[in-house]
């Protein structure tokens, strides 16, 4: 049903001001990062002010990743579907050196950014990023929901193409370069 | 100390070399019998206690014999004695025998070996990759195997915001 | 006009039961239910309506186990303790219920000569009696073990 474009911006902000002010975190923590996310979730930083009252374990009932720590390859298809898992609307704030760009870890194992898989919204540089950025990165989430966000989600259907970095940092020579079956499907059974 | 050199000279000879290195002994062990000399250092001299299992690519040291090496660190839970057995074996199929059947922690010490170097531990109950994922072809920890890796951490389709 | 359970009591003949005390419990039990119906209404509404993101991708339909591939059924046996300790709590919520209209009236012109003062007198006794039967099945299960969190 086509409604006339006045109400669905009054809509639009309606549920922007809903959604940006009750993002639930669901806390993606894989490594240090994770004790800075702790410890903004907790009394002092507190990110309850901010509407992220509670950090549910599961994807179901969250609208926010974060995700805060080293991802690694094996890890990488269980983050993907989580990702899947969650409900529309959804972010995704990368938090830290590691998630959104490998930080120190330029090695066999370690995704060098998260947004080579996922869809990012937010990025937080540090190692681990001080509370304070934390909470400016969740405070820029809303700026940005508040600014871009629709009742229906419609702002998501245009980005369809992969938005994350197109080169290696480093490039590497064609005969070094090997192609393994590049499905880690087993990371997600427990058993074979 | 020197009842554990004494006690592996009289029983293996020539087979068992022993070097130090500071207060570091180490015993270079043949493949074949490393298993009676684990069983006697285990029931005989006490060393209860499996520390640890490396492995090691030697492929650049300088006067390398071998190319990998296996060191098992052991101590004596009751005397604090440590120490350290060596096994070297070479590249087409390095393979070496199990010392799960007399210390269970070795299970997943020499799954870790495996993984990283490419050493079959014979008679290993479940030997199969730990750290790296199952479909992972190389083994990482090997002297020619690049740091950054060769393309594989890049390997898996990535998820647009329009699909997810 | 006199009813047939009409008490006298000192501020003169009033009636035993007022329908209209009981007028704010009928508005709550119809904002509960307006708003249980309303938000699953309103659900539907907004997407019928296309004013819902939605989404149904096969991975978000699956059952969410930590991101891996759900292992067994989920329905399994669980250890006879939460079933305890829900009948005991069940039990004895049952018992608060039945304490709560006797604790309001109970003491009411306990000393008086008509039949609240006799309320006051016997009944209290009786439930004195009633939560002594409680006590001794408390103290049974509690000698029987069932509190013991194993």
């Amino acid at each position: 049903m086509k409604f006339p474009d006045f109400i669905v911006t009054r809509l639009d902000w309606l549920a922007n001001q809903a959604r940006a002010n009750s993002l639930w975190p669901m806390p993606f923590a894989t490594a240090c990062c994770g004790i800075e996310l702790m410890s903004t979730a907790s009394s002092r930083y507190d990110i309850a002010r901010f509407g992220s009252e509670a950090m549910r374990f599961s994807p179901r009932q969250c609208d926010l990743m974060l995700v805060a720590g080293r991802v690694v390859m094996k890890m990488m298809p269980v983050l993907q579907r989580i990702w899947l898992q969650m409900p529309e609307p959804k972010w995704c704030i990368s938090m830290g050196a590691c998630a959104s760009s490998g930080g120190v870890f330029d090695t066999y194992a370690v995704v060098q950014g998260i947004d080579r898989f996922i869809p990012v919204d937010v990025y937080v540089p540090g190692c681990p990023p001080r509370p304070e950025q934390l909470i400016r990165s969740i405070l820029d989430l809303q700026d940005k929901i508040k600014a871009t966000g629709t009742v229906n989600a419609r702002e998501f259907a245009a980005r369809s193409t992969y938005e994350g970095p197109t080169s290696l940092a480093k490039q590497l020579a064609p005969d070094e370069t090997m192609v393994v079956p590049g499905d880690y499907s087993t990371a997600t059974r427990l058993r074979d | 100390m020197p009842d554990v050199q004494r006690f592996l000279t009289d029983r293996f000879g020539d087979a068992v070399t022993r070097t130090v290195f500071r207060d570091n002994v180490r015993y270079v062990v043949p493949a074949h019998r490393l298993i009676e000399v684990m069983t006697l250092l285990k029931t005989e001299a006490g060393f209860d206690y499996l520390a640890e299992i490396a492995g090691v690519d030697y492929l650049h040291y300088p006067n390398a014999t071998d190319r990998y090496g296996v060191i098992y660190g052991l101590a004596n839970t009751e005397t604090a004695e440590r120490v350290f057995v060596k096994v070297l074996v070479n590249d087409p199929d390095p393979r070496v025998p199990t010392v799960y059947p007399l210390w269970k922690g070795a299970d997943w010490m020499e799954r870790e070996v495996f993984d990283m170097f490419g050493v079959v531990f014979d008679g290993h109950p479940d030997l199969r990759r730990i750290l790296m994922p199952e479909e992972f072809t190389a083994y990482p920890l090997r002297k020619d195997y690049p740091l950054r890796g060769r393309g594989e951490r890049h390997n898996f389709a990535p998820v647009n915001r329009a699909e997810s | 006009m006199l009813f047939a359970d009409a008490v006298r009591t000192s501020a003169g003949v009033e009636e035993a039961f007022r329908l209209s005390d009981y007028y704010p419990i009928f508005l709550f039990l119809a904002l509960l239910v307006a708003f249980v119906l309303g938000t699953l209404f309103a659900s539907q509404l907004f997407h019928r309506l296309g004013l819902k993101p939605y989404k149904e991708t096969p991975v978000k339909l699956m059952p969410y186990e930590s991101g891996m591939d759900p292992v067994g059924s989920a329905r399994m046996q669980f250890d006879v303790k939460f079933y305890l300790i829900a009948i005991l709590f069940l039990v004895f919520d049952v018992e608060l219920l039945f304490l709560y209209p006797w604790a309001v009236i109970a003491y009411s012109d306990a000393a008086g000569p008509d039949w609240r003062g006799a309320f006051g007198r016997i009944v209290f006794w009786e439930v004195i009696v009633f939560l002594g039967s409680l006590a001794v099945g408390y103290v049974y299960a509690w000698r029987k073990g069932v509190f013991r969190w194993r």
